[in-house]
Parts: structure tokens; C-alpha cells; sequence
């Protein structure tokens, strides 16, 4: 496993984050972007004037020509909490130092943009990693917390975690799920349930290699990482073309939740260098912008 | 059933370690998995067939166990008999009519194949020797249980283009005796498409049948020889075996470049012989095919191979005051045969009366003087019919000796070793033939000039009867020969040349005499500077011919195919085969 605190990885995180800063080019308050309307200094849109309304806002201009009272929308620019949701059922074993970069990436540039971030920890319940941490003095306890955290429990109920989740932190912010989403018990409703709280959800799955292909053949004895529960089967070609389609099947269906929820989601296998895949992210927009 | 070699049941307890082993072996791998749900997914469709994949290991021992059984049976070479079947004996005929061809394969072949799936039903554990049989019989594989040994002789076996001997099969008397006695556990099986000679087989040889449908015609004999210098007759005899008449034709053509000399046709009736008889001219000494057209079951027979000779006369010349007649008999036989060449010098023969001149052979009528033919030359014997001393002699083969007066005959003395074919009432030689140092004679006590024989007709047959005896033209050189006959070529000298041309091709044969013509083809040999040419044929009314006719042998009761141990053996490699596809599967799905 390789240190995150190491020299190397510190320099490849701070080149992400000088892209960062140039895709974003936000300001050193808050750089994120909310949909919320309120009073800050970037005009978003006109709305008719109600009472209460604050009547500074009016746009007296509009008025003079069209007799209407219209007030100006501002965008408000806030500082943003990022909850990093991190899966660590020992299904993630072979993938969990990758993951674990990735979420150090984003954790990084978030502290950078001056917003908070914190980092749970999934199985069959959820551990807290890092309790909170914001502005650049953090990084360094926050990247030695995420290198303290290890893989636990023996199932993952990501249900009950996001539960667990919504009752301990009110606070609306960013929630990115990092995981397989290898959940026996699905992912539908933890998704919904997170969405449901208010909080704009993004789902960043890695997938070892091997998980997606099943290069063993004949009499085996199968055995759950999480569980250690037993199958004694014999795999063929069909077999095999038959796992394929349904690990196929269950991606499809995690794109659909999301497409159908409007969850960004991104998709990785741990043999994609993880600063490829934050570079890909910060392109397409949507999860650290 | 019996079982030869049951002490190979004891192999069974082997099955205990086995069972062992494969419980052992048959132990999957674990293999840890993070999408564990998604793997019971895919065999939740699969529970149906739950149950074959528990009882797969125990199935796969059962296999094993039943090939492992299987093997052990094959290994004690069950037999649905006693065990007691006695030891075979199989003779093939290879005779020249097995190479008959019918519905694409030789009768040979068919032969073969049967006496091959004979000894593979065998199946070692019963003895065989294997024997063909053609001018004599050979045997190929004496008795033994090696079913290769036994298969390779068949295989080696190839039709000859001799007919088959009918008394080749005589020495198995004693042997088939012995056997219907109970004393030799032997069985002699004769495969044999009854193309033959009339034979009488031995008691207690089973005859099989292979082929023989019939539907034949060939050439039984020909002969070409000279008529006149220049023209020859060709003789032919033909033989059918087809239901039907049939006007069949024959084409006589040179050896040596294919010249088509004649052609003619000759009416075969539906299973009967015809004889023709034609002249050819102009033709030349040399080797001469007579092929019979026509398509047909049998090709050998339809060719003869024939030789014609240049002439060869006899240099004679005459020893007598009065040669007239002589030379008026020698012209004649010059004429007729080229029997004679006149000559006025040195001669090989010569006719003498009274004393001989100093040739190899002599004709002396009226002995008279110094000879080393004959000694004390007395008085006038008195006329008397004569007594013949040798029946049957060449010389008197043609004439009746009570008809020759033997008017002048004086008594004399024969020489040692002469054979005295004619004597007197006193015992004095009439006609006799001696050899002294290297020369030969007939002697005809009597005077030619009295009671006109000159004129009488036994005179030029004495003559020509005497040379031919004297000079060795008594056998004339064939023309043809049928195949595994023996014929001596004229000469003192060794073989210089022995060749055969047999389809255009060129191959040398023994030079041994007498040589033995054991193919069909076209024979050369060159012998005291001189060539002679000959044709060896099938020439057996018996192998072209039909079948003898009469009731067909009984079936012969003999299994074939695979022997029990082979079926067993099968089955072990089968269910090994089952389960090694189970152990596929269980190893690589």
C-alpha cells in the first residue's frame, strides 16, 4: 500500500488541484456553485416581486419600462461541505488502496476551494474516518486519517448507512459515494434516500478487473469476501458468459438509478491510474465544480 | 462364458486404492469472490440439475469402476464357449481365378478379409497358422496365437497366375484325418472360389466360398507354330462361362510394337468351349500376344503370350552311291518344316548307307565296314518278322515294324549302351541307337535298295523320326505353356538371357533349367547363341471355366469380428472417455 502523505502522491494532488483551479476559476472563497438564489454579487435571474421580499432587490429599471416589479436573483456563493461516503466492506479490499486515492484526490481539492469535507466509512454500519476538516492546514491530518481507514464488517447495508448518515449530519452539502456498489441488497434505496435529504449525490464506482470477467473455469468453491459463505459449482463458458452479463445487468442498472435521479456517476476500474480518472471527472464537470 | 485368464479378477481389489484416490483428487478449489449475490443469481437457474452435480463425483467413480471392471474382464479374455475350440488352419486359395474382379473387389481381397476377421475374433486366445495354395502348398504362418503374426501373413498374400494343383491339397490328409479321429484339434478351413481342376479335397476340410458369381471367358489353349516359311497356324481353344452365347473376338498382335496381325471371331456357346483354328501370314519369328476382347470378371485369362521361333534346320548331308532318294526326302522335309538344310561340306547329320562320315549324328542303313557303331559285320541274316525289343521307342512310334522286311540285314554287333529298339529271331539287331565318344547314330540293319523302300512310305518316316530323335527335335520347343509348368531350352551352353515382358515391362527370371514359368508374360532365353521365345498363359479350362456344378459348400460356422475381450475393452476405453469429460467439465467447465 502506498503512503498518501507520500511526497510523490502530494505532487500529483497538487497538479489535480492547479486543474482544478483552472477549470474552476473560482474565487479563494467558497468556489462552489450552488443552485440556491440569494445575495451574492454573480446576477442569475429575474423573479416577480412578493411581499417580504427584500425591496432593494427591485429592479427599478424594469419597472420605469414595463411597470413591473421584478427583483434580481444573485447566486449564492457559500462555503460547501463535501461528505465523502467511503465504502470499506471487504469487497473493496481489492480495490480499497485505489479507492482510497481517489477520495484523497477529491478530498484535497475540496480543502483547497476552502470547503469542508468529511469522510465516512461503509459496511454493515457507518464508521466516521474524518470527523471534519477545512482550509489547507487540514490536508495533512485528513490524508492520515483516510490512510488509517480499513476495511470492516461483513456486510454492506448501504440503506442503513445512509440512514445512519442523514440523522447525524442535518447540513445539506455534496455527498460522493465511493464503492463497487456491489450491495446484495440493492442500491436504489440509499441513493434515494440520500437525494431525498437534500443533498446533491455523486457515485464514483470502482470495479476491480477481475470482478468483471471470470477467468476461472471448472469445479470451484466459491466464497464471499464479506460473508464467507460457501458454493460448491462448476463453471463453464456459460456459466461464465452468464456472470459476465450479470455483472453487466447490475452496472446497467446503477447508471439507469442515477440517470433517472440525476446522480452523477462515474465508473472506473483499478487499473486506470487514479489522476487519470480525477482529470476525466474535472473535464466533464458536475462533481468537484 | 469362460474366462482364460480368470487370475485377473483378483485386479478388482484395486478398486479400493482407486476409490480412495478419486475422492482425494475430486476436491474443488475455493476460490474467494467479491460479487457473491451476482454468482448465486447465475445458479439459482441452475438448481434444477442440483442433484446431478452432487452425485457428479460419485458418477464419475462409478465410470471409473465399471472401466476399471471392464478392463479387468477384457484382460481374462471371456469366451461365450468352452475354451476347448480347436486350433484353425486357414488356406487360401491363390490360384489365378481369385484374381477375378467382382463388384470391385478380388476375389483375394474378399478371401483376405474374411480370414482376417477370423483371426480377429480370435482374439489371441485360440491358435491359427495360415497356408495359400496355388501349383503347391505354402504356409505362411505356422500355428501361433499372434494375431499380427497371423494378419501379416495374410496380408503378404497376393493371387498367383498358376492354376490351383488338384492334389496341392493331398498332404493335408493326415492332418484332416487326425482331426475328424478327434486326435488333433485342428480345423482346415479352404477359402477358395471352387474356380478349379476337378480335386477331391480331404475328408474334414470346410470349404468357404468367396465370389464366384461367374460371368467369364477365356483362353484354355493356343498354340502358333510355322506351316511354310513365312506362314504360321494359330491355334486357339476358348471356354465361357456366361449363361449365354456369345460371338466373342480375338486379336493376335506383336509383343514388341503392338502390330495388330489378325483379327477374327470365334462363337462361344453359354457355358461351352469352341476351338478355332487360322492361319496368320506373313509373320515373323518373335513374342506374339492373343488377347480375347471383351470385358470380363477374369483378365488374366484373357491373354496368351505366345512364342514364335525362327526355323532351325538340321545340317545333313549324304553318304551314299546312290543319293537320289536321299535328297528328294531331305527336300521334301526342307519344304514341309525346315527340317533339313542340305549341305555340301561338314554336316551335323548325315545319312550314310555302309560306313558313316565323321558327323555328330548318323542315319546308317546297311552297315558295312570298319564303325565304331557296330562290330563283326557277318553273313546275310535269313528274312524273318522282327521282334521289338523297346515298346513304345520314338523311332517305331509311327510305323509297324511287322510290315519292314529287313531285306539285307547282316548279323553284327550292337555297341555297349546301344538301345536296341528292333532285333532278329536270334537276337541280332535290326534298328538300334548308340553314342560312342560323343557321336550318335541309328543304325537300320537292312539294305534301303531292296523290295523298293525307297518308294515305301516308311522310308522318310524312319528318316525324319531318326533325325529328330538324334539331333533332340524330338520335343519341339512350345509356343506357350500353361503357368507353373517347367520347360527346358535347347542348348548345352548356360542361360544367357531369361527374361519376361509382361505389360510393357521388362524383368529378368531365373536362368536355372529347367526354368519355371510362373507368370503370365511373354519368355525370352538365350541359349548357344540362339533365341527363343515363349508364351506362359493360364491356360485352365478348370480356373475360366464355371464352377462345378452340384450343391454349395455347407456354411461354415465360425464367429468374426471382434473377440468378447475386444467389446470389453471398448467399453472400459468409452467409459473412461465418459468420465474424463466429467473431469474436463470439472476442471475447465
Amino acid at each position: 500500500m502506498s503512503s498518501l502523505t507520500d511526497p510523490a502522491f502530494i505532487r500529483q494532488l497538487d497538479a489535480l488541484n492547479l486543474l482544478a483551479r483552472r477549470v474552476l476559476r473560482g474565487s479563494l472563497q467558497a468556489d462552489r456553485r450552488t443552485q440556491r438564489r440569494g445575495t451574492g454579487i454573480t446576477f442569475a435571474d429575474y423573479a416577480p416581486y412578493n411581499f417580504g421580499d427584500d425591496y432593494r432587490a427591485i429592479d427599478w429599471k424594469i419597472y420605469a419600462r414595463t411597470e413591473e416589479l421584478l427583483i434580481k436573483l444573485f447566486e449564492i456563493e457559500e462555503d460547501t461541505t463535501v461528505y465523502i461516503l467511503f465504502d470499506c466492506s471487504r469487497s473493496m479490499a481489492t480495490k480499497f488502496d485505489y479507492a482510497r486515492k481517489l477520495a484523497a484526490a477529491i478530498g484535497y481539492i475540496a480543502l483547497n476551494g476552502m470547503d469542508r469535507v468529511m469522510v465516512y466509512g461503509m459496511a454493515e454500519k457507518l464508521s466516521t474516518i474524518v470527523e471534519s476538516a477545512r482550509s489547507r492546514s487540514q490536508v495533512f491530518p485528513f490524508l492520515r486519517d483516510l490512510e488509517g481507514a480499513e476495511t470492516f464488517g461483513v456486510d454492506t447495508d448501504f440503506s442503513a448507512c445512509a440512514r445512519t448518515f442523514q440523522a447525524r449530519k442535518g447540513k445539506k452539502g455534496v455527498v460522493l459515494v465511493v464503492s463497487d456498489f456491489f450491495f446484495p441488497k440493492g442500491f436504489e434505496e440509499g441513493l434515494r434516500f440520500l437525494q431525498w435529504s437534500g443533498h446533491d449525490v455523486f457515485a464514483l464506482q470502482v470495479h476491480d478487473p477481475a470482478d468483471l470477467e471470470c477467468p476461472w473455469l471448472g469445479d470451484l468453491e466459491i466464497e464471499c469476501v464479506e460473508t464467507a459463505a460457501t458454493q460448491r459449482v462448476t463453471i463453464s463458458e456459460k456459466e461464465s458468459k452468464q456472470y459476465r452479463e450479470a455483472i453487466a445487468a447490475w452496472n446497467d442498472s446503477l447508471k439507469n438509478e442515477c440517470a433517472r435521479r440525476g446522480v452523477g456517476l462515474a465508473s472506473t476500474t483499478s487499473d486506470v491510474p487514479f489522476d487519470v480518472v480525477i482529470q476525466s471527472m474535472l473535464r466533464k464537470g458536475g462533481l468537484v465544480a | 462364458m469362460t474366462f482364460g485368464f480368470p487370475m485377473f479378477f483378483w485386479g478388482l481389489l484395486a478398486l479400493l486404492p482407486l476409490a480412495a484416490v478419486y475422492f482425494i483428487r475430486t476436491r474443488p478449489r475455493r476460490q474467494p469472490v467479491n460479487a457473491f449475490f451476482l454468482w448465486q443469481q447465475v445458479f439459482q437457474q441452475k438448481a434444477a440439475s442440483s442433484l446431478f452435480q452432487k452425485l457428479r463425483n460419485l458418477l464419475s467413480l462409478l465410470l471409473v469402476a465399471l472401466a476399471f471392471g471392464a478392463a479387468v474382464v477384457a484382460l481374462t479374455r471371456p469366451r461365450f464357449d468352452d475354451g476347448s475350440a480347436p486350433d484353425l488352419l486357414i488356406v487360401i486359395d491363390r490360384s489365378a481365378s481369385m484374381q477375378s474382379v467382382e463388384d470391385g473387389r478380388s476375389r483375394i481381397d474378399q478371401a483376405k478379409d474374411l480370414a482376417r476377421s477370423w483371426i480377429t475374433a480370435l482374439g489371441g486366445s485360440q491358435r491359427a497358422a495360415i497356408a495359400d495354395v496355388a501349383g503347391s502348398l505354402e504356409y505362411r504362418a505356422h500355428l501361433t496365437n499372434h494375431a499380427r503374426l497371423l494378419k501379416d501373413a495374410i496380408n503378404g498374400m497376393t493371387a498367383s497366375d498358376q492354376a490351383l494343383d488338384p492334389h496341392a491339397l493331398d498332404e493335408l490328409t493326415l492332418l484332416s484325418a487326425a482331426a475328424s479321429d478327434g486326435k488333433a484339434g485342428t480345423r482346415i478351413l479352404f477359402l477358395t472360389d471352387r474356380h478349379s481342376s476337378p480335386m477331391k479335397l480331404p475328408d474334414g476340410v470346410e470349404v468357404v466360398q468367396v465370389g464366384g458369381k461367374g460371368g467369364n471367358a477365356g483362353i484354355t489353349a493356343a498354340d502358333l507354330r510355322w506351316d511354310s516359311p513365312g506362314r504360321a497356324s494359330l491355334f486357339v481353344s476358348l471356354i465361357s462361362d456366361f449363361p449365354e452365347d456369345r460371338d466373342v473376338e480375338l486379336e493376335l498382335v506383336s509383343a514388341n510394337d503392338g502390330v495388330l496381325a489378325r483379327l477374327f471371331t470365334v462363337h462361344l456357346p453359354a457355358h461351352g468351349t469352341a476351338n478355332e483354328s487360322i492361319a496368320v501370314e506373313p509373320i515373323e519369328p518373335g513374342n506374339w500376344l492373343l488377347r480375347l476382347r471383351g470385358k470380363d470378371v477374369f483378365d488374366a485369362d484373357n491373354i496368351a503370350p505366345l512364342g514364335l521361333n525362327a526355323p532351325q534346320p538340321i545340317p545333313v548331308q549324304v553318304a551314299a552311291k546312290n543319293p537320289y532318294f536321299f535328297q528328294q526326302c531331305i527336300a521334301a522335309f526342307s519344304r514341309a518344316d525346315s527340317l533339313f538344310e542340305p549341305l555340301d561340306g561338314f554336316a551335323r547329320l548325315s545319312l550314310a548307307v555302309g560306313s558313316p562320315p565323321e558327323t555328330e549324328c548318323s542315319i546308317v542303313f546297311a552297315p558295312a565296314g570298319e564303325s565304331p557303331f557296330w562290330k563283326s559285320v557277318g553273313e546275310e541274316l535269313p528274312p524273318g518278322p522282327p521282334e521289338v525289343m523297346s515298346k513304345d521307342h520314338p523311332l517305331i512310334a509311327r510305323i509297324d515294324p511287322a510290315l519292314l522286311g529287313f531285306d539285307g540285314a547282316r548279323k553284327l554287333t550292337a555297341p555297349q549302351g546301344a538301345v536296341v529298339v528292333l532285333a532278329h529271331a536270334d537276337g541280332t539287331p535290326l534298328v538300334y541307337t548308340c553314342s560312342v565318344d560323343g557321336k550318335s547314330a541309328v543304325v537300320l540293319n537292312f539294305d534301303p535298295s531292296r523290295e523298293d523302300f525307297y518308294l515305301s512310305p516308311w522310308f522318310p518316316v524312319l528318316v525324319h523320326d531318326a533325325a529328330v530323335l538324334l539331333t533332340g527335335r524330338e520335343n519341339q520347343f512350345p509356343s506357350a505353356v500353361a503357368t507353373g509348368s517347367h520347360v527346358e531350352v535347347p542348348g548345352t551352353e548356360d542361360v544367357k538371357k531369361a527374361l519376361l515382358e509382361m505389360d510393357r515391362k521388362t524383368v529378368p527370371v531365373t536362368t536355372t533349367m529347367p526354368a519355371l514359368i510362373e507368370r503370365v508374360g511373354n519368355y525370352s532365353f538365350s541359349r548357344n547363341s540362339t533365341d527363343w521365345h515363349l508364351g506362359g498363359a493360364v491356360f485352365s479350362a478348370g480356373e475360366s471355366g464355371p464352377a462345378p456344378s452340384g450343391d454349395p459348400p455347407p456354411q461354415v460356422k465360425l464367429a468374426t469380428g471382434w473377440p468378447l475381450a475386444g467389446w470389453f475393452l471398448l467399453g472400459a476405453i468409452g467409459l473412461v472417455l465418459g468420465e474424463e469429460f466429467l473431469y474436463h467439465r470439472r476442471k475447465v467447465g
